[in-house]
């Protein structure tokens, strides 16, 4: 069986949130400095759960990631914790793809591997949070599309998925080849070992540039980013409600909270 | 274009893959070298030079031996370096590789009874001293300072510098050489050649000393010293530097009865110049130089109050040259000199001092007060004898070159040539440091005496490229003055190397008035039929021939 | 400040060598003359001060890509230990080479170019608040019974941070125990925040991760805040360098920091303390490079370079000068000297060009062998002085040296300050 992971590099979404700014400007969000990028935490659910399968009954995983000065520490995350192909999409065009053209440049590449059973995705990248790369690719390849998986099964050339969806669980049967995007519940991507992050270095990859993949992403008509704000500020005021004895301060907090009109 | 596999594997047999390196970053650490905008501006370069196709790191004769090999064999041009601090330490052209002699940092002996040392490539001047001081010797330290090579200075390139009144220049001091020649064989010269021993150069009669180290040197172009012996001097003094003072303002607390720093100052040129034969003539003195003029006569005063006190700053500058002392100091030093005497005794040392009381008596000469401050005398005392702050040639405008220099008799210094380039520098005054004649140089500069000589300091400033830009028209006019006296381009080759990238006419027309540099070449031509050893600045066309 | 803003830096350096050794006023020997543990062990050009700045414009330039294979180890495979910083500013007035290997690290951080070894230590660190692969829950375990005050639930003005090599490492649990010992005795209301405690993140800083540090230095604030600390006092020099100079550097910072040796001495001169039992050894203390050289205080200043004469380049304001002479050297050895029979010799690379351990910066984590080879490098110095004991005033270098001592079989002795005070009382 052959499973293709695609994962994005991201920024981490952990970062300090007081040391990230907006740059209106330039349109980009600025990283504190010295915050390295990291894997896109929903991909690597969707890493998870390709291992899992593979550990069940055995699947040749190949992770396929798209971009510009990719770091490559980080993508060989995914060999360490058990892919077995890393395929790295790298150009000066592929700088700031939205997920249209994300899904284009993925799919060239899915067609040049010709044999996939399961194609798996994050929901969403954790720096857009767009969550249309996945769809994209089912669109262009006609597959079938189950999105926010968080179970997983493959038996008799079908997926059962379950999907998390706002007011419980969706159970959903698909036939393979599909395009299933993962949902953090699916599972916590397993960690590696030293030893198995220090030989993903040296396994060997495949890189493959715009002009190997014949896309031309300029190409592509696509929506364009209008702007970019920093968030409101916000501002907090804390009030101490002073009284004799407790049941007198909740009840002038009560009263407090229904004067600002809070409830 | 990198190197072949045939030829990368077989030169990583010889030093193995630890010691070889095609990094980019790594290689770029060694294209980027000081000057190399003034070099390279005249073909639109900046901070490097072409890059090496790869670096090897050599740990002994048998691989030095082995590596020049293995380019005579692949065609392949190599260029050596020690400590690798200047132009001449990059690789001159592309397609070459780059010796880093780093690994072959042993001193192999000392001799106390017979005053010799015997070392590597990579020991520094400051090494070599600490370990003489033990025993009660000193080695010469080049005027580039405590941090370069013992062996380059004596047998590769320039070397000359304060002490060589009383220690010889360098290449007087070499005693016997082992030396990997350009075809790759191992000759030793002198006592050791006979297997004797490292305690005697060759001679009498002519001897190979000559064609290893030429006039200037072969600056990285010309085989490779692997081993040297150098003739020491006596040291009367404690057997570590006592060294007191808070950084950066260290001074050397040594005894006052056998240690003294004057500064020797003139009124006008003719008795400054008299002064130097007189001194000379009496034999007195451990190193004599022109040293803080570096900064300018108009800034000396003022920079010398900055060094030696670690809470001023350069910010302190123009408020310190608005104090009336610093002024009259600035007046004071304008033609002066510093003369360190070293007493084997304090009875010798009472006897020099007499003796400079009367040279400054009879010459109308007189020793500037400031000195006598404990903290500047001893400041002054460690840094002429360890020339230990030499990069604060750096320090005004991050960049500095010599150009317009002399070498000659002391009458030189009553010639004028002091006052022209001074002019020289005032025209461009604004794109340098206006900082007025900053002709520094040793006081006895060939052998103990006799001559004597300087160089016109330029402080530029290499991220500006105006100023820069100016940095390098000084020295063009610096060699157009010296051609009319019929001189040779100086200024640390930085004139032969700016022509060398320009084109191969101007070299040639530099070449023609320096017959030690064609000396050299043919030699070179001789010695090195498959032309392995780099392109250098002396070697290339046969300006002979024209 | 960004790599970027430093082109000017990295355009100026005269490629001298100063960084690659010692001051050359102080080279005592042919042996202990070098000064740069990075070159000195990885040979080539870029790893010293000097080949990192030119490699710094080549990356500026774009002749060299942050992506090259063999730049990882190029600009992490060294301590930050700046013996390079004071060699080159005793003639550089305007310059910063540390800063530059900074902001170096920082811009490959930013690219994700690091040494792939971080991973488990830096994913761990950002589950579990430490730098020691240990449990946080753990993080208390060696003040056991010594009912510290818990600032987590009450107040102080005096917060003891223990730093995490103190508090997971066991073999080193004395000294903290004896800090808060000689605390106790000497009457000073402190506490600790115990299993709450955060790493200081000064280690991680310099290792490249400055967002982490951002984190960890905004949660320790806001502690400290809630405790009504007014003075931190630290056993851990990293910590004490985290503390003094990069906090203030990064944020608003109101309160005292003191090393536990500094602490020390004030209780001794204020008659608090008092040696009565004589400690006769001879030994030599090793100063910790952020206790010493990277320990000066931060200073605010707002400036910008002018030139005067010409070209000649100064700051203006005035700036301040982190060069070395403001380290923390005397205080150390004057507790040490007033400890009777203790005898303290010199080794020959000491105070602002002391020889780093070789932990410094993530090197022992990440370069293990190089980290090992550095510290060995220093116990031959410390057995070159005469000592039979090497003293110092930091955690992350006497673990070094103890397991340098361990694999070399030797017989001298490691310990810090406090070992010899809790003897000598």
């Amino acid at each position: 069986m052959n499973i293709l992971v695609c994962m994005k590099q991201v920024p981490d979404p952990q970062a300090s949130s007081s040391g990230t700014t907006v740059d209106s400007e330039a349109k980009k969000v600025i990283m504190p400095q010295g915050t390295p990028p990291v894997l896109n935490p929903y991909d690597e659910n969707a890493l998870e759960a390709a291992l899992k399968i593979k550990d069940a009954q055995g699947a040749k995983v190949t992770v396929i990631s798209a971009g510009k000065n990719m770091a490559k520490t980080v993508l060989r995350k995914s060999i360490a914790v058990g892919a077995d192909d890393l395929i790295l999409l790298e150009d000066a065009a592929f700088e700031n793809m939205n997920s249209y053209e994300t899904a284009h440049v993925l799919v060239a590449a899915i067609k040049e591997i010709g044999e996939y059973d399961l194609i798996l995705c994050g929901r969403q990248a954790a720096d857009t949070d767009a969550g249309q790369v996945g769809s994209g690719i089912a669109s262009i390849l006609n597959l079938p599309c189950v999105t926010a998986a968080c179970k997983l099964d493959i038996s008799d050339g079908k997926a059962m998925v379950q999907r998390v969806v706002s007011d419980g669980f969706e159970d959903v049967e698909a036939p393979l080849p599909a395009v299933i995007t993962a949902s953090s519940e699916i599972g916590e991507m397993r960690y590696p070992g030293v030893k198995e992050i220090m030989a993903a270095q040296k396994v060997r990859i495949t890189s493959r540039k715009a002009s190997d993949l014949g896309v031309d992403v300029s190409q592509l008509k696509k929506p364009n980013l209008v702007s970019l704000d920093s968030p409101p500020g916000r501002t907090t005021d804390c009030q101490m409600v002073e009284a004799e004895t407790p049941e007198e301060a909740g009840a002038d907090l009560a009263v407090k909270v229904r004067e600002s009109q809070i409830l | 274009m990198a190197l072949s596999s045939e030829v990368y594997e077989a030169l990583e047999n010889i030093v193995g893959p630890d010691n070889i390196t095609e990094e980019p970053a790594t290689l770029d650490s060694y294209a980027y070298q000081w000057m190399a905008e003034l070099v390279t501006n005249v073909t639109d370069g900046g901070k490097f030079f072409d890059r090496a196709e790869a670096v090897l790191m050599p740990g002994s004769a048998e691989d030095v031996q082995a590596i020049v090999k293995a380019c005579n064999q692949h065609k392949l041009r190599f260029h050596v370096f020690s400590t690798g601090w200047g132009p001449w330490a990059a690789s001159p052209a592309e397609g070459q590789i780059l010796l880093d002699l780093r690994r072959m940092d042993k001193i192999i002996e000392i001799d106390e009874q017979n005053m010799f040392a015997v070392v590597e490539p990579y020991v520094v001047a400051a090494q070599l001293q600490a370990e003489a001081m033990k025993v009660g010797l000193n080695n010469h330290i080049s005027g580039a300072g405590a941090g370069t090579s013992v062996l380059a200075n004596a047998c590769c390139f320039q070397g000359g510098g304060p002490d060589v009144i009383y220690f010889a220049s360098p290449q007087d001091s070499i005693l016997s050489i082992e030396w990997v020649t350009p075809e790759g064989d191992i000759l030793q010269t002198g006592s050791l050649g006979s297997g004797l021993g490292w305690f005697c150069a060759e001679g009498p009669g002519p001897s190979t000393q000559g064609i290893i180290r030429g006039s200037l040197g072969g600056a990285g172009g010309w085989g490779v010293v692997t081993k040297i012996a150098i003739r020491l001097v006596h040291w009367p003094g404690p057997a570590t530097l006592p060294i007191e003072g808070t950084v950066p303002s260290y001074q050397a607390a040594l005894p006052e009865d056998q240690f003294k720093a004057a500064f020797p100052a003139f009124s006008d040129w003719q008795d400054f110049s008299d002064a130097i034969y007189r001194i000379y003539d009496s034999e007195i003195g451990y190193i004599a130089h022109r040293q803080f003029v570096m900064w300018g006569d108009e800034l000396q005063a003022a920079f010398l109050n900055i060094v030696t006190d670690p809470t001023r700053q350069l910010c302190d500058l123009e408020e310190l040259l608005e104090k009336p002392e610093i002024q009259k100091l600035t007046e004071e030093m304008q033609r002066n000199f510093q003369l360190i005497m070293v007493g084997m005794t304090p009875r010798d040392l009472e006897y020099q001092k007499k003796v400079l009381d009367q040279i400054l008596k009879e010459t109308g000469g007189w020793n500037i007060s400031f000195v006598e401050k404990p903290d500047v005398q001893r400041y002054v005392l460690l840094f002429m004898l360890r020339l230990c702050f030499k990069n604060l040639n750096f320090t005004a405008t991050g960049g500095f070159i010599d150009t317009y220099n002399s070498v000659a008799t002391p009458d030189v210094w009553a010639s004028g040539e002091i006052q022209a380039g001074k002019k020289l520098l005032k025209k461009y005054a604004g794109r340098i440091a206006d900082a007025g004649d900053q002709a520094m140089g040793p006081i006895g500069g060939q052998g103990g005496g006799g001559v004597t000589g300087w160089e016109d300091f330029v402080f530029y400033d290499p991220f500006d490229p105006d100023s820069s830009k100016a940095a390098a028209e000084v020295s063009d006019e610096g060699d157009k003055l010296k051609a009319v006296q019929g001189r040779p381009p100086g200024g640390m080759l930085l004139g032969l190397a700016r022509a060398t990238h320009a084109d191969q006419e101007a070299r040639a027309q530099k070449l023609s008035k320096s017959p030690e540099y064609n000396w050299q070449r043919k030699i070179k031509e001789t010695l090195d039929p498959n032309g392995v050893g780099s392109g250098n600045y002396f070697w290339g066309a046969d300006t002979s021939k024209k | 400040m960004a790599l970027e803003d430093l082109r000017a830096t990295v355009t100026r350096c005269s490629r001298c060598s100063y960084c690659k050794w010692i001051p050359f006023a102080h080279v005592k020997s042919w042996r202990f003359a070098k000064g740069c543990p990075s070159i000195e062990y990885n040979k080539f050009q870029s790893y010293s001060a000097s080949g990192r700045l030119c490699a710094s414009l080549s990356l500026l330039e774009e002749r060299s890509s942050y992506f090259d294979e063999g730049l990882v180890d190029i600009v992490f495979k060294c301590m930050l230990d700046g013996c390079c910083d004071v060699a080159c500013k005793i003639n550089r007035y305007d310059f910063e080479p540390v800063e530059v290997m900074r902001q170096m690290r920082f811009k490959m951080i930013d690219n994700g170019c690091y040494p792939p070894q971080d991973m488990p230590l830096i994913d761990h660190l950002k589950k579990e608040d430490n730098m020691m692969m240990a449990a946080k829950a753990d993080r208390a375990n060696w003040a056991e019974g010594l009912g510290v005050k818990d600032l987590t639930e009450e107040k102080a003005e005096v917060v003891f941070h223990v730093g995490c090599r103190f508090s997971f490492d066991e073999e080193l649990w004395r000294v903290p125990r004896t800090v808060v010992d000689l605390l106790n005795k000497a009457g000073v209301d402190f506490g600790i925040l115990g299993k709450d405690e955060n790493c200081c993140g000064g280690r991680v800083c310099d290792m490249g991760y400055r967002g982490e540090f951002i984190k960890y230095a905004e949660n320790n604030i806001d502690a400290w805040k809630n405790a009504g600390v007014k003075t931190v006092v630290t056993g851990c020099s990293d910590c004490y360098h985290a503390f003094k100079r990069l906090y203030p550097e990064e944020m608003e910072f109101n309160f005292e920091v003191v090393h536990i040796t500094e602490y020390i001495e004030r209780l001794i001169n204020e008659g608090k303390l008092k040696f009565t039992k004589e400690v006769p050894m001879t030994i030599t203390y090793h100063d910790p490079c952020h206790l010493g050289r990277r320990g000066e205080a931060h200073v605010p200043w707002k400036g910008e370079q002018k030139k005067v004469r010409g070209h000649v380049l100064v700051w203006e304001p005035r700036r301040p000068r982190y060069n070395g002479a403001q380290g923390v050297y005397e205080t150390p050895r004057n507790v040490l000297k007033s400890i009777p029979g203790v005898k303290l010799v010199e080794m020959e690379r000491n105070r602002e060009y002391a020889w780093c351990c070789g932990a410094g910066a993530g090197v022992r984590e990440r370069y293990p062998d190089f980290s090992e080879w550095t510290a060995g490098e220093r116990i031959e110095e410390a057995k070159a002085s005469g000592a039979e004991a090497i003293v110092s005033a930091c955690p992350h270098c006497e673990r070094n040296f103890m397991d340098a001592v361990a694999e070399k079989n030797e017989s001298l002795k490691v310990f810090d300050i406090l070992d010899l005070v809790r003897e000598a009382i």
